[in-house]
């Protein structure tokens, strides 16, 4: 499993969704599991994970709490133009244009779409360059946290391995209302998983919510207490394994074996975990696992 | 990419809820040989009293605390407790990889007492 896994908060629509995702993307893409949970306070809620071009997501229908915009979107690096015209063609379809398909400074051949489901794709032609990872989570400041996005990015590479900075591109003189230094697009790196993060000082209505988190897959409760201690900002946020760091930015610090059990636990085990984490802030391993087990 | 300190912990979660056969064909070397004092020296012999300590303790729960890397070799920090009304052991187990896969095996456990002077805990 990957390390840093999107998660996307849907009304009701996350199989559906999904399934729209794996269908526009094709090759290696696919719908990996359907669970569903019982008695949450948002009802029965379908949880499904899914690859998309050899990426993992997870997404749940959770009720219509959050809204997805476009502070969080996703890159999607194609090697041919051909690439780009086919996904933008479908993304399109009910959705709505953001950035018109057409060539720009920095990049032949760009879109940058808000799907039917509300989610941002900016789709990139690379220019024919090979492409390691295929869809890369861009990360926007903005409102009180414009041009925060290199204080977080160091923060983050602070907080997690295997992080690296790559090619940084700042707004120069006379781009107001961005101020000049902040940042136009960066890249970087966290387990080794690509992101990218920009400034945008202009009005948004729109800021990081809930829609979009991010999980941290834990293998001991050492690293979730570590995550848990480095991140977490708002108290009011911390609910079920969920936290806000200082920027706002949602993140899920989930133990690996919730997967497992979810996947191969029976309905009574799984509704005893549900309800077990259902109290939760941060995740404890050893409460989760006595639940699992019963008998104690 | 997965580290070998995530495959230990994985072999250690797996192998203690009772999948013993499915941990040992994911995780450990046909080669391998361990330091357990209370089994014979060979994969097998191992594979087969945690079988039959599964059976014993359907209920048992381990729980992994921290782990370490360092080369080929992962130290995991843990505790079991082979039913709720047992008492926790601490334990330490440590793994030489080839490889994906552990190859050898170290083990040292203690028991942790109802009462003690330690105001800091055992874990």
């Amino acid at each position: 499993m990957q390390k840093i896994t999107p998660h996307l908060w849907f009304d009701k629509e996350a199989k559906e969704a999904a399934e729209f995702y794996v269908s526009t993307f094709g090759k290696g893409s696919q719908v990996k599991r359907l669970s569903k949970l019982d008695n949450t306070p948002s009802g029965s809620v379908d949880m499904v994970t899914f690859e998309l071009l050899g990426s993992e997501f997870q997404a749940i229908s959770a009720g219509p709490l959050f809204k997805f915009n476009p502070s969080v979107s996703f890159h999607v690096i194609c090697k041919t133009k051909q690439e780009v015209d086919g996904i933008w063609e479908k993304l399109t379809k009910g959705g709505m244009v953001l950035m018109e398909l057409g060539a720009y400074p920095f990049s032949e051949r760009f879109g940058w779409v808000q799907d039917k489901y509300g989610l941002s794709w900016q789709i990139i032609y690379s220019g024919g360059g090979d492409v390691k990872q295929k869809i890369i989570p861009a990360i926007m400041f903005v409102g009180s946290v414009a041009g925060k996005a290199e204080e977080a990015i160091n923060f983050w590479s602070s907080v997690f391995p295997e992080a690296k900075t790559g090619a940084i591109m700042r707004y120069g003189k006379g781009e107001q209302p961005d101020q000049e230094g902040t940042l136009k697009n960066a890249a970087f790196s966290l387990f080794g998983q690509e992101f990218r993060a920009m400034d945008s000082a202009h009005e948004h209505a729109f800021g990081f919510n809930e829609a979009i988190s991010f999980i941290v897959d834990c293998n001991t409760q050492e690293e979730i207490d570590y995550y848990w201690e480095k991140l977490s900002a708002v108290p009011e946020a911390e609910q079920c394994g969920w936290l806000k760091d200082k920027y706002g930015f949602s993140w899920q610090i989930v133990p690996s074996m919730m997967d497992e059990m979810l996947e191969n636990g029976s309905r009574e085990q799984i509704a005893r975990v549900t309800e077990a984490f259902l109290v939760m802030k941060k995740f404890d391993i050893e409460s989760l696992k006595r639940a699992y087990k019963g008998g104690g | 990419m997965i580290k070998q300190k995530e495959i230990a912990v994985s072999f250690l979660h797996l192998a203690s809820s009772g999948k013993v056969r499915e941990a040992y064909e994911k995780y450990i070397h046909p080669d391998f040989f361990h330091h357990n004092p209370y089994f014979k020296g060979d994969r097998e012999s191992l594979l087969k009293g945690m079988e039959e300590s599964a059976d014993q303790f359907p209920h048992k729960m381990f729980v992994a605390i921290r782990a370490l890397e360092d080369g080929n070799l992962v130290a995991v920090h843990g505790k079991v407790q082979l039913n709720p009304d047992m008492p926790w052991i601490a334990l330490i187990h440590i793994f030489r990889f080839e490889g994906d896969l552990i190859i050898e095996e170290w083990e040292a456990a203690q028991e942790v007492p109802n009462e003690s002077p330690n105001e800091n805990g055992v874990f």
